[in-house]
């Protein structure tokens, strides 16, 4: 069985031992910001979460030149939304669905929709709810889009046609077409595979 | 999926086709407005600027007066699929009188020195070639050191908890 | 062809304006063509084929297969010429299916073929565009179904359906030419 991989390692923690991590925090942080992150980070790790988006995060704002405050502002929001994903999505969660669900979810879609798609989807979600992100990132308003990656888990459309369609329409949108547009015109255009899964 | 089992046509219907395959002759010159219509467009401010919304709108305003950057729709995308399921990006920006330009993201530590964009000899355009794995990656251009750039091309970001805008590229990926 | 295709999209992306000029050169015959079967007369058809050539070096960098730019250029010249015609039907103008003659004039047809011509043209005017643009895509422009079906965003089941409704309606129409 062909199974996509959408989150890699890299933003899974998986790919990076501990000590890289804290080490970058140390050479780019503040002293006191970088305590303050790594608390956090540690924290994730008790709970069985992501680690590495956590320690993106805190890099991004020193990029930005975010004061320490904002950096640990950040890292906590992350923190907490892959925390609710988690709750959403069943401890069971792998890295890349955690780390999806969280993009979902600031994005805007409800908790409600995280565990509606674990519920009625078979095998991992990650694909399933990084599409729902991108959909909403690409300005589909956020109901619009849930409503529609819901529907499209009831009609058990595979992994494949979620990334075919998120490219289809961020290509519409590219040739001018309205975001609300260009999901329903490709969302006419696929055939479901089959039978809905029964919960 | 190519179609094997051609139905037979009429043969009136036949000779329709034949005739609508004729080519179409628009006049001398036609291509030559098509290229104006590009260099027109090009002269105006593109459209684009205007899917950066409020962000894009400060990060212009703070441009103005120090350097004039032309965004032409040309933004970071997957290119080249590899089997191993890597792929190499392409990130590209046009921004006419930068001195300097680099992609930012998750892929690099956020580090603005690792990706610099390497200058075309004409039309102001940056390009870096970057390998990637398959992953989702929030990443940013940085111009000039100061002026955080998305890409209207690619997914928000999202989550401008910086309040700077990025953009979210996505590299697919098999594995067995 | 698709080495050099390619080769022009990556001049085009390290900012080389001659190359898109060849580019416009290569795919304008085969996309005019499009156009102009579709909406009917030259006028919107130039503005569609702007509309496309103009927007796909705008977002030249989203050609993810460069050899594939005609395909994915399509893609824009399908959506432009639906927007055109939405424009047209708004504005109520009246659309031209009789330039027959400039077809032949330009292209040195025989002369006999120009009654049979406009009677094509006027036949395919009659095709509900949805009709109109499946039944080009494939009989004219000879595009396999799943390509239709990417270019459009219809499934292949309703493009085969759009072709065959068609191919019936313009059989009669050419019919009852031939019966008048």
């Amino acid at each position: 069985m062909i199974r996509p991989l959408i989150a890699a390692a890299v933003l899974t923690g998986w790919a990076r031992p501990l000590p890289a991590q804290i080490s970058r925090l140390d050479a780019r942080l503040q002293p006191n910001t970088a305590h303050d992150v790594r608390a956090l980070v540690d924290s994730a790790r008790a709970a069985g979460l992501p680690e590495e988006p956590l320690v993106l995060k805190a890099l991004e704002g020193q990029s930005k030149g975010a004061s320490g405050d904002r950096i640990v502002v950040a890292v906590r929001a992350l923190l907490q939304s892959l925390r609710t994903a988690q709750t959403s999505l069943g401890l069971q969660a792998s890295p890349e669905e955690l780390v999806a669900g969280s993009a979902a979810l600031r994005a805007g879609a409800p908790e409600t929709a995280l565990a509606s798609v674990r519920h009625d989807r078979g095998g991992s979600v990650a694909i399933t709810l990084s599409v729902l992100a991108d959909l909403v990132g690409s300005g589909i308003p956020v109901g619009t889009a849930t409503k529609a990656i819901l529907t499209l888990v009831h009609q058990n459309v595979s992994d494949r046609e979620f990334l075919q369609l998120r490219t289809r329409v961020e290509q519409d949108i590219r040739t001018g077409m309205a975001p609300g547009s260009a999901l329903e015109r490709r969302l006419a255009g696929i055939p479901a595979a089959g039978p809905p899964r029964q919960p | 999926m190519h179609d094997t089992a051609q139905e037979k046509l009429d043969p009136r219907l036949e000779s329709a086709i034949g005739l609508l395959r004729e080519p179409v002759d628009f006049g001398p010159g036609v291509d030559q407005r098509v290229l104006q219509r590009i260099a027109a467009d090009r002269a105006a401010p593109p459209r684009n600027w205007f899917a950066f919304g409020w962000i894009g709108g400060l990060a212009l305003a703070a441009a103005v007066g120090y350097f004039v950057l032309v965004r032409d729709g040309s933004g970071p995308t997957a290119r080249s699929h590899r089997p191993s399921g890597g792929e190499e990006v392409v990130f590209t920006l046009t921004a006419a009188t930068a001195a300097r330009v680099s992609v930012v993201g998750d892929f690099n530590n956020w580090d603005p020195k690792v990706t610099p964009l390497k200058a075309a000899p004409t039309g102001g355009r940056w390009i870096v070639t970057v390998k990637l794995l398959p992953g989702r990656y929030r990443f940013a251009f940085l111009v000039d050191g100061h002026t955080w750039l998305a890409d209207p091309d690619h997914p928000a970001g999202g989550d401008p908890d910086f309040q700077s805008p990025t953009s979210v590229i996505t590299v697919e990926g098999h594995s067995l | 062809m698709d080495q050099t295709v390619a080769d022009l999209v990556t001049r085009v992306l390290e900012a080389d304006a001659d190359a898109f000029a060849q580019l416009v050169a290569v795919y304008r015959p085969q996309f005019g063509r499009y156009a102009y079967r579709m909406l009917g007369n030259r006028e919107d058809a130039e503005e569609a084929l702007q509309d496309t050539f103009v927007r796909a070096y705008q977002a030249i960098m989203a050609c993810r297969d460069r050899a594939r730019f005609g395909a994915w250029a399509f893609t824009i010249l399908v959506n432009r010429c639906r927007t055109v015609r939405q424009r047209v039907m708004r504005r109520d103008r009246p659309r031209v299916f009789g330039e027959a003659a400039l077809d032949a004039a330009a292209v040195d047809h025989p002369a006999e073929r120009h009654f049979e011509r406009e009677e094509v043209n006027r036949a395919l005017a009659t095709l509900p565009p949805d009709q109109r643009e499946a039944f080009l895509l494939k009989h004219v422009e000879e595009l396999p179904y799943d390509e239709m079906a990417n270019l459009t965003g219809s499934s292949v089941s309703a493009l085969k359906m759009r072709v065959k409704r068609a191919c019936e309606r313009l059989r009669r129409e050419l019919e009852g030419i031939a019966h008048a």
